[in-house]
């Protein structure tokens, strides 16, 4: 069960307010859709604890991940969450298995060869991020987030620098592996369509105040 | 040492230091596999400046260790004390020396920031 409120103001410059409600039962895929600089990405950011908002309430499997009232905010490393960024961060001094296995060391050599080979990267284990295109990097960031077993994913723009064919490889890729494992799964995105054949709910970002409500 | 290490440690990109938080990483894990090697070129250039500052140290040196023959004694304070007994030509080589190491450091500096530069 996940429960989120809060309200935050995340431009200094701008008076743009988020204010989110969400309330999930179980685990699922949630679409999170918006203009650009409507606060996506300080959602995400807030989630995985990375920035903390005014106020508010955050609930993951009956644990607080933070409660401005109880004044409770775990930290980033503490809390069961992956998170891939938008500009898709890699390790530079570390090789794609090398990242790899920094994310997750119990991971064995076959089913790191599992993982890449589904997003055809085999090829590229031993090469350094700034030997990989974006796409690649991308590709390998989304796995380094996969990998972690945390029960909250956070997958942030997963679909740019990808081309049709890979952008559906990591759609059913991200399908598989929330049905295999009990992970609730935050995907924000602005391919609509996309996300409308993977999430179980989509919800928008919009307004002057912004609020997260889904689409009529 | 503390300025080099200062700016190399600014320079490491935030968002692999974000990384290392979301994957669970400790604050001295986060140190010493993400921090500590992209500072590489960094601490070897701090580390190399260092050894040049103190090849010229006299002062500090003398009065500390003061001037032991094979044991305490340094360049900079031989090519004093050759100078002050009037041995100039023994001074003058010394010099020489204690320039070629100095330059060859330069140099050796010049090429760790144009390395870094380039790897990037």
């Amino acid at each position: 069960m996940i429960q989120i409120a809060f309200n935050t103001s995340f431009s200094k410059k701008h008076s743009f307010e988020l204010k989110v409600d969400i309330h999930l039962e179980n685990p699922a895929i949630i679409g999170i859709i918006g203009d650009s600089g409507s606060g996506k990405t300080t959602f995400f950011k807030i989630l995985s604890g990375l920035t903390s908002p005014n106020s508010g309430a955050i609930l993951v499997n009956g644990k607080p991940w933070y409660d401005s009232k109880q004044k409770i905010n775990i930290k980033t490393n503490k809390r069961s969450c992956s998170y891939l960024f938008q500009e898709a961060t890699l390790f530079t001094h570390l090789t794609v298995l090398q990242n790899i296995l920094f994310a997750n060391n119990l991971l064995l050599q076959q089913e790191i060869d599992e993982w890449l080979g589904v997003l055809e990267l085999i090829p590229y284990k031993n090469q350094y991020p700034n030997q990989l295109s974006g796409g690649q990097q991308k590709r390998v960031a989304l796995i380094i987030s996969l990998v972690q077993e945390s029960c909250l994913v956070l997958l942030d723009e997963p679909f740019v620098a990808l081309d049709k064919n890979k952008q559906k490889q990591v759609a059913d890729l991200i399908r598989k592996v929330c049905k295999e494992r009990s992970a609730t799964f935050f995907i924000a995105s602005h391919q609509t369509q996309l996300l409308s054949t993977i999430c179980d709910i989509t919800y928008e970002i919009k307004g002057g105040v912004l609020d997260i409500k889904p689409p009529c | 040492m503390v300025q080099p290490l200062k700016n190399g440690f600014e320079n490491i990109d935030t968002s692999m230091l974000d990384l290392a938080k979301v994957l669970g990483k400790t604050k001295w894990i986060t140190f010493w596999k993400i921090i500590i090697p992209n500072s590489k070129n960094t601490l070897l250039t701090g580390a190399v400046l260092t050894f040049a500052h103190t090849l010229g140290e006299f002062g500090v040196v003398l009065m500390i260790g003061g001037s032991i023959p094979k044991e305490t004694k340094v360049a900079s304070i031989a090519i004093f004390e050759y100078v002050e007994t009037l041995n100039f030509e023994a001074a003058h080589q010394y010099s020489l020396i204690l320039l070629g190491i100095s330059f060859s450091i330069l140099i050796l500096v010049q090429w760790i920031t144009v390395k870094k530069r380039y790897s990037l």
